[in-house]
């Protein structure tokens, strides 16, 4: 990991972005999400949001807050140097959750688990025992609400997303694109190869905690057979 | 207390001015596209700035109040009636009494419009705001033919027929400039000199692909000297995307939280409520500004609003006085 090359910059005239480029590497979404919890704890004012992503942290904050002439750029600097110092002593007591969810891969629920299979010239028990032994990381949420980016997947079923993405994805299944791997929490278009399907809630829209999975989440897969799966 | 939809119209729903605090989750802020027309309509009922609103296209519904409301159409420019016999003009605040139907029978000008009821929908808050999520369909509401809404406050008109208040307000917001302001990007460093001047100097085209999520924009291709492969990052309201064909491409309401495409720029928060009113087919010429610059503008705006405002509330003090009958 590389936490020295970092770079601080505006996105637009309401947010600005710590960026460690282009990298997917736990430790560093690791600081990035410690950092993201210890600014939820400030709870500045002028924060809107605070976005994790794999590699980057965005703040989006109400410009109308400050007085005209106020210099965002020195305020959000101190606001992430503050929660920096505080973050990094509170970092070694965060603890992290683990979250398990059953996944059936059966050809019925999993329109691309043979193309995917005979693309890595695999049987789909090799691909299930691939797929579940690692436990993947939350490395950030985007594209759906409660759609969480998990990685890494075994390089042997790495695979590319489709050109064109399908019209409809049902809601549970579970893809792949690349070496990242996730869940679509309900219905909606897609183009992540789909090699299973659970029959987890991920995404309740009348909880206060509408989306299951949040950044910083450890998942672990755990296969059922297409008897125990229910929609 | 209620309006009644008797036919919805091709995209209805209740907006305010957004859902922010979600986005770690993929939760995008939503809300009004033009968060001026908004507060304008506010702003004439008497509202607080940021009531939910119903933010409506082309064609537009036709609604039925079904007690004596008070309320006021802003954004797009429209020809609109009552009982299909009096027109009813835009930016000003009309008493309706019970049973009116309001239509709207031509547009002049413009994407979107707003109609605000004084004190405001009643509704849930989903996530501490009334705008719709479109893609899981919760919080605020997106109407169809039949549905009721109801109003959070009693209004009585203090007049025997339908009547409209005898000032207007104006919008703020330039519209015969066609220049679209913007902050540069991380990836605007990216592109040659001469292809950043080419940018500045095309118009581009709204294309008709384009919605609350984004705008697609058709005009001279710009490409980076070489392929950049991005790690996602979030992304907000404005920002300019430089999709793999070469167009760039504006996030608005609807916007993703996070995205790989290279960011070229970021459209000026005091900005966005202008290009939310262009139609497909509608040109513009960005125009680089700094961050202070931009601030600056968007202060202005708000400033301007705010005046609005106040003067709303005081005139309608003597509403009485100050009212005229419809043509």
């Amino acid at each position: 990991m590389n936490l020295s090359a970092y770079e601080l910059y505006a996105c637009g005239d309401h947010a600005y972005t710590l960026d460690f480029g282009q990298q997917i590497d736990a430790e560093i979404n690791h600081f990035i999400i410690s950092l993201f919890h210890q600014l939820q704890k400030e709870a500045h004012p002028y924060v809107l949001d605070i976005i994790p992503a794999y590699s980057s942290i965005t703040i989006v904050y109400d410009a109308l807050s400050f007085s005209v002439n106020a210099d965002t750029a020195i305020i959000i600097r101190q606001c992430l140097t503050d929660a920096m110092l505080k973050a990094g002593k509170t970092n070694a007591d965060s603890s992290t959750r683990t979250v398990r969810i059953p996944v059936c891969y059966h050809p019925s629920l999993a329109p691309d688990l043979e193309t995917v299979c005979h693309y890595h010239q695999i049987d789909i028990d090799t691909l299930i025992a691939l797929h579940t032994r690692k436990t993947y990381r939350v490395f950030m949420n985007g594209f759906l609400p409660g759609f969480a980016y998990m990685g890494s997947v075994d390089e042997r079923i790495a695979t590319a997303r489709h050109m064109t993405p399908r019209k409809m994805v049902p809601e549970g299944s579970v893809g792949i694109a690349g070496e990242q791997t996730g869940i679509y929490p309900f219905a909606s278009p897609g183009g992540w190869q789909l090699i299973g399907r659970t029959a987890v809630k991920l995404f309740d829209p009348s909880s206060t905690t509408p989306c299951m999975l949040q950044p910083g989440d450890e998942v672990q897969f755990y296969s059922i057979p297409i008897e125990h799966f229910k929609a | 207390m209620s309006i009644r939809i008797i036919k919805s119209g091709l995209l209805d729903t209740v907006q305010d001015q957004g859902r922010y605090g979600y986005q770690h989750l993929g939760i995008n802020p939503n809300g009004a596209m033009d968060t001026v027309a908004m507060r304008m309509a506010n702003a004439l009922v008497g509202n607080d700035a940021g009531e939910a609103v119903l933010e409506m296209h082309w064609p537009a519904p036709v609604i039925q109040f079904e007690e004596d409301t008070c309320f006021a159409i802003s954004g797009a420019l429209v020809a609109a009636q009552i009982n299909k016999a009096f027109d009813i003009p835009v930016n000003k605040t009309i008493f309706a009494k019970a049973g009116s139907r309001l239509s709207f029978e031509k547009k002049q000008k413009g994407a979107r419009l707003y109609l605000a009821i004084q004190g405001g929908f009643q509704l849930t808050p989903w996530l501490h705001s009334n705008s719709t999520q479109m893609q899981v369909l919760y919080g605020g509401a997106l109407l169809k033919t039949g549905d009721i809404l109801s109003v959070k406050k009693k209004h009585v008109s203090p007049f025997n027929e339908t009547k409209t208040a005898n000032w207007h307000i104006q919008s703020p917001i330039d519209f015969s400039d066609k220049h679209i302001h913007f902050t540069i990007g991380k990836e605007w460093s990216l592109l040659d000199d001469t292809i950043q001047q080419l940018f500045l100097e095309s118009d581009y085209q709204i294309d008709n692909n384009s919605n609350r999520m984004g705008y697609r924009l058709n005009g001279t291709t710009i490409l980076l000297p070489e392929k950049v492969e991005l790690v996602s990052t979030a992304v907000t309201r404005g920002t300019i995307q430089l999709l793999p064909n070469g167009q760039p491409l504006v996030l608005m309401a609807d916007h993703q939280t996070t995205g790989g495409y290279p960011r070229i720029g970021h459209v000026i928060s005091a900005d966005i409520p202008k290009l939310a009113q262009l139609e497909p087919g509608g040109n513009i010429r960005f125009k680089e500004i700094s961050i202070p610059e931009a601030h600056s503008r968007l202060h202005a705006l708000n400033l301007h609003l705010k005046q609005m405002e106040i003067a709303c509330k005081l005139r309608m003090q003597d509403v009485r006085s100050q009212i005229s009958d419809l043509k």
